[in-house]
């Protein structure tokens, strides 16, 4: 488990932070994150996992619906510690009731 | 240039005019400011969006001078917009009132970045040459009681680098999404004004460690960035991540330039939107192909094992500090020139070393 996800259930609902948008970029051939004098080009694994961060899907559902795309043993493990990453990146937030 | 592979640039920064009601003695904007007069119409800055966006552009930064005072930026936002360019406001705060913020939000502003000089209304004034703290401080609270992310920009130097730690206590507690410490880069105005505003060593790493500290405590309230001075940092900075490679700047008076302190560099010649196209500019003109790729690069840059990483520095500096823009950033202490940095370095140091007169740069 990657430092801090303990602190976050897996209940949680996430979404991107205000300001930070996701587009489709077609001359690059990608998406990309845009946000505040910042911009990532984000590759396939980030692109889908942040495609699901909708400010409805839960962490659980956002990990069973991976999982039923790929048979990974590593995914939880990969989820978790991009899920802090993009929290302490501030792109995504946990969704306050 | 043939062989170069040029990709297509990301961000679009629009200095819409050079009017500012602040003087800092930093300000970005060359030392000679384009009038009123010569600003770009409306009808240019809409066309420039077009061309951008189709240019794969997708990120505008909004600036000036003050770009409030451009009595057309409500309708930019909202051709940003209508091409889904995503655009950021740069802004003193002066002006700022609630019925334009409104506007601006309702035609689409994605995010606003709202200056301070100083917590201290002395320091503020000393730097801005005017004292506007009250006006700044009760817009940005507008701004962060409506409906859109707000970044608290400070440039710091040695006047105001003693208040990292308040700054970012300050910003924690009103509630910034985002906080940008950006140390004074030496161009223009604050090149003029270098001997009052160059930190110390000492200064700098008492401000680096309650930086860190801090950053450590509020992990995952705010966002915090800090571009330290590179003059500090004994390694070059990669020019705007290669010159004329992500980033295109267009000039109130249309000319072109791939960073805001390009015009500096006298030896080039920079195109102007009013004679040639968006893309002409990016992909065909002299000045933004001058520095591409490496076949430019002189000793020790040409062989250094270094060159991927840093690009040979900024070119805008080392043609200030050597007149020529070929040259490896003086910064790098692997430059034939790098005592003219060591030399400004070991002023700032001393505690006695005399101080130039202020230059502050006219509304």
């Amino acid at each position: 488990m990657a430092d801090g996800l303990e602190d976050i259930v897996k209940e949680s609902i996430l979404q991107l932070s205000p300001g930070v948008r996701l587009k489709d970029d077609e001359e690059r051939q990608c998406k990309l994150l845009l946000m505040p004098e910042c911009i990532v080009k984000l590759n396939r694994s980030a692109s889908e996992v942040l495609e699901l961060v909708d400010g409805h899907r839960t962490i659980e559902v956002i990990y069973s619906e991976l999982a039923e795309r790929y048979e990974d043993d590593t995914l939880h493990r990969d989820l978790a510690e991009f899920i802090m990453d993009a929290l302490s990146r501030g792109w995504i937030e946990v969704k306050s009731d | 240039m043939t062989g170069i592979v040029k990709q297509r640039p990301f961000t679009i920064t629009m200095e819409l005019t050079h009017r500012c009601p602040l003087s800092c003695l930093y300000c970005s904007n060359p030392t000679e400011l384009i009038a009123k007069e010569n600003e770009l119409p409306i009808d240019d800055w809409l066309s420039i969006v077009d061309q951008a966006a189709d240019l794969s552009i997708v990120q505008a930064n909004l600036t000036g001078g003050e770009p409030l005072a451009y009595p057309g930026l409500a309708m930019i936002v909202s051709q940003l917009k209508k091409r889904d360019i995503y655009s950021n406001l740069i802004t003193s705060a002066i002006g700022l009132t609630e019925t334009v913020l409104q506007k601006l939000i309702a035609c689409g502003l994605e995010s606003i970045q709202i200056s301070l000089q100083s917590l201290d209304a002395s320091t503020s004034k000393l730097i801005a040459g005017w004292n506007a703290q009250e006006q700044k401080l009760c817009a940005l609270k507008l701004a962060l009681s409506e409906k859109i992310p707000v970044s608290l920009n400070v440039v710091l130097h040695k006047h105001n680098i003693g208040e990292v730690g308040a700054i970012i206590d300050f910003a924690a507690a009103m509630n910034v999404k985002r906080l940008e410490l950006a140390s004074t880069q030496f161009y223009g105005f604050a090149l003029a004004n270098m001997e009052n505003l160059l930190p110390s060593e000492q200064q700098m790493a008492e401000a680096i460690s309650v930086y860190d500290s801090k950053k450590k405590e509020l992990a995952g309230k705010l966002q915090m960035s800090w571009v330290i001075g590179d003059y500090l940092e004994r390694s070059p900075k990669p020019c705007m991540g290669g010159w004329a490679s992500q980033h295109i700047v267009v000039s109130a008076d249309g000319t072109a330039y791939p960073c805001l302190a390009a015009g500096a560099i006298k030896t080039l010649t920079f195109p102007s939107i009013k004679e040639r196209s968006l893309k002409w500019i990016w992909d065909d003109s002299p000045a933004f192909n001058a520095f591409r790729g490496f076949d430019w690069m002189v000793e020790p840059c040409r062989t250094c094992e270094f060159r991927e990483n840093d690009l040979g520095g900024c070119r805008c500096q080392a043609f200030l500090l050597t007149g020529d823009a070929a040259q490896a950033d003086p910064v790098c202490k692997l430059s034939p020139h790098h005592q003219i940095v060591d030399e400004k370095i070991k002023s700032a140091n001393a505690p006695d070393h005399p101080r130039k007169e202020l230059l502050y740069r006219l509304h």
